[in-house]
């Protein structure tokens, strides 16, 4: 778990690679500010993530009414009919919110992703990008970030995919932001207490 | 994109039930149409419903019950309940509205962002779900502006979602009771008690699917027959046979989408050809598939079932002997008749068909009240105007029902500024 001085330092270098960030206390407090960033009405596609889940952020998304939930939106279209519909729905949304699996000391943001869909829109199909980020995933450097999701993230994704979809994870596709040319388009939320894995 | 990737991610709402009866059927069908993702666990799984209720087998009366996202259970769900509880139930946030919009479907929907794009007081209020029968629509290639296609609840979805930003309220789940005129406009009723006044009321009901006419079609509706399309149905059909009795577009649409998930479909139709009432690219594409027959000239005569529905009997033109055709599921997409419940108490004319009579079809009116004649899509009261498919003499299509949804608010304010109530 990183201390608070680390905590500043790595959204100091974050700010200085053109990522937005932001040091709280709690779950709590990220979430707070994931609401106050989120502008009412906005269509949100919330990455499945375990510190969402944690703070209370996908319910809020899903559920609350207060924005257009892109995933019940797309859970509702007919996988074999719409494909093409539910790709680019899903390629370009207006805010995506997320995490990632690693921050580096230095402002890289490493994400890894099984199936890929939800790294396009990262990049640069979704119009702004928020992440929280529980402070235990701040590592020196990006091949301690790689170590870290193959080895400590990894078997923990691919339990969990297991037993909520039947399905293996893998490490199969692995984003490395080092730089963000856009100004105030992905905003990272640095949480000081662990959240998701 | 994988299932998993779009999946919501908060807790669904279970359901515990005997998958083969109505109203499980029509709770999947409200669900599915509002896009609340549901598991369906069978009532013999007792491994999981021991797990979910934490007790045996539960009395069949009790069913089916509904484990709400927090944990809440409803006995002998019904859908007004289950959209209760999911907090899909809002009361109308204005003591007065300029329109009151019976049904969201695209006339209604089509009305609800013109108005509220013109700053009228609107609310549409929709017993099942928002896009009315286009919504259960897998794909519609020729609506205006989509070269690749949309299909119905994706446009229902949209629609929704920009009449709710020009302000306009869409209350769910709620079935319209009745409409009393008073003084100069109406007061609108709901199943829940809600009552809504209203200087002007549009009537975009639509239609339901015509009942098909044949000895225990009833007893099996949800249990291997199903009115419409049925979308929350399809994926359960993989690997079945399925049959679709109708020569529509709806029919056809059905078609393509059922021979995605079934291993055989087979399109039943009165007529000799399919010509005489589906558009010629759905007919391209119906033929082009390999897993979907059309039998022409032909009727259900009889069903065959025991719990469920387990073959069709036909009867042909020219042949003199029926024939039995074994299936998990039919689908009945033959024409409509008009939603007009809760309408009629309002006496407003309609034809012998039950469609709503508008603007010169009505004739002379005895009891009109006004001098000048009723405006082109006004009923036989005054505010109170009917578009889309509940209108009698409508080009019954999608696009000729948002156009008149639209048309019907520029009517709108001509009755209001009679009123002397122009906003």
């Amino acid at each position: 778990m990183a201390t608070d001085k680390q905590l500043e330092a790595t959204a100091s270098a974050l700010e200085s690679n053109g990522i937005d960030s932001l040091v709280v206390d709690s779950g709590a407090a990220a979430r707070d500010a994931v609401r106050t960033m989120l502008p009412i009405g906005t269509e949100v596609f919330n990455n499945t993530s375990r510190t969402l889940e944690a703070i209370g952020v996908a319910e809020d998304i899903e559920r609350s009414g207060l924005y257009q939930p892109l995933r019940p939106r797309l859970y509702q279209m007919d996988r074999e009919m719409q494909g093409r519909e539910m790709r680019q729905l899903g390629a370009a949304p207006d805010y995506v919110v997320g995490s990632v699996h690693a921050v580096t000391e230095d402002g890289s943001l490493l994400i890894a992703s099984a199936s890929g869909s939800q790294l396009g829109p990262l990049v640069s199909g979704a119009g702004h990008v928020i992440l929280v980020i529980g402070g235990q995933k701040v590592v020196p450097d990006v091949p301690t970030g790689l170590r870290r999701i193959s080895d400590y993230c990894y078997p923990l994704e691919d339990r969990r995919a297991r037993e909520a979809y039947g399905v293996p994870s893998g490490v199969n596709n692995v984003l490395i932001i080092n730089r963000v040319v856009t100004p105030n388009r992905l905003h990272a939320i640095l949480v000081g207490e662990p959240l998701g894995f | 994109m994988f299932d998993y990737d779009a999946r919501p991610v908060t807790s669904q709402v279970v359901l515990v039930g005997n998958r083969a009866t109505t109203l499980g059927y029509e709770l999947r069908d409200f669900l599915s149409r509002n896009g609340v993702s549901y598991d369906w666990v069978e009532v013999d799984d007792a491994d999981r419903v021991g797990q979910l209720l934490g007790s045996g087998t539960p009395a069949l009366h009790r069913l089916p019950i509904c484990v709400l996202p927090d944990g809440s259970q409803l006995a002998g769900a019904t859908v007004e309940q289950v959209a209760t509880g999911l907090g899909m139930v809002s009361p109308p946030l204005l003591s007065e509205y300029d329109i009151v919009i019976v049904g969201a479907g695209p006339a209604g929907l089509a009305a609800a962002v013109y108005a509220a794009s013109e700053g009228l007081r609107t609310v549409a209020i929709e017993a099942v779900a928002p896009g009315g029968q286009a919504g259960t629509t897998s794909m519609i290639e020729n609506y205006l502006g989509f070269p690749q296609g949309i299909s119905g609840g994706e446009l229902a979805t949209r629609a929704t979602a920009q009449a709710r930003r020009f302000g306009a309220e869409v209350l769910l789940a709620r079935r319209l009771v009745d409409i009393e005129g008073k003084n100069d406009g109406y007061v609108v009723r709901l199943s829940d008690g809600t009552t809504i006044p209203t200087r002007t009321v549009l009537a975009a009901s639509g239609v339901h699917w015509r009942r098909l006419e044949v000895d225990g079609v009833d007893g099996l509706l949800g249990a291997g027959v199903y009115y419409g399309a049925g979308p929350s149905e399809a994926v359960s059909c993989r690997g079945c046979r399925v049959a679709i009795i109708g020569g529509g577009n709806s029919a056809g649409q059905a078609a393509v989408r059922f021979s995605r998930y079934a291993s055989q479909v087979t399109l039943l139709i009165r007529g000799e050809s399919l010509g005489a009432s589906m558009s010629q690219y759905l007919i391209s594409n119906v033929s082009g598939l390999d897993n979907v027959d059309v039998l022409t000239g032909t009727e259900v005569v009889g069903l065959e079932a025991d719990s469920r529905l387990r073959a069709v009997v036909l009867s042909t033109s020219g042949q003199p002997s029926l024939t039995r055709l074994p299936l998990e599921s039919l689908f009945i997409c033959i024409g409509g008749v008009p939603r007009t419940g809760g309408l009629a108490s309002t006496g407003v004319a309609t034809d012998d068909a039950g469609y709503i009579l508008t603007g010169a079809a009505l004739g002379a009116l005895e009891t009109w009240g006004l001098e000048r004649s009723p405006l082109p899509l006004e009923a036989s009261r005054p505010g109170f105007f009917a578009a889309g498919d509940v209108r009698s003499g409508s080009i019954k299509r999608c696009s000729a029902a948002i156009g008149e949804g639209s048309m019907a608010v520029a009517l709108v304010h001509r009755r209001l500024a009679e009123l002397g109530v122009e906003p």
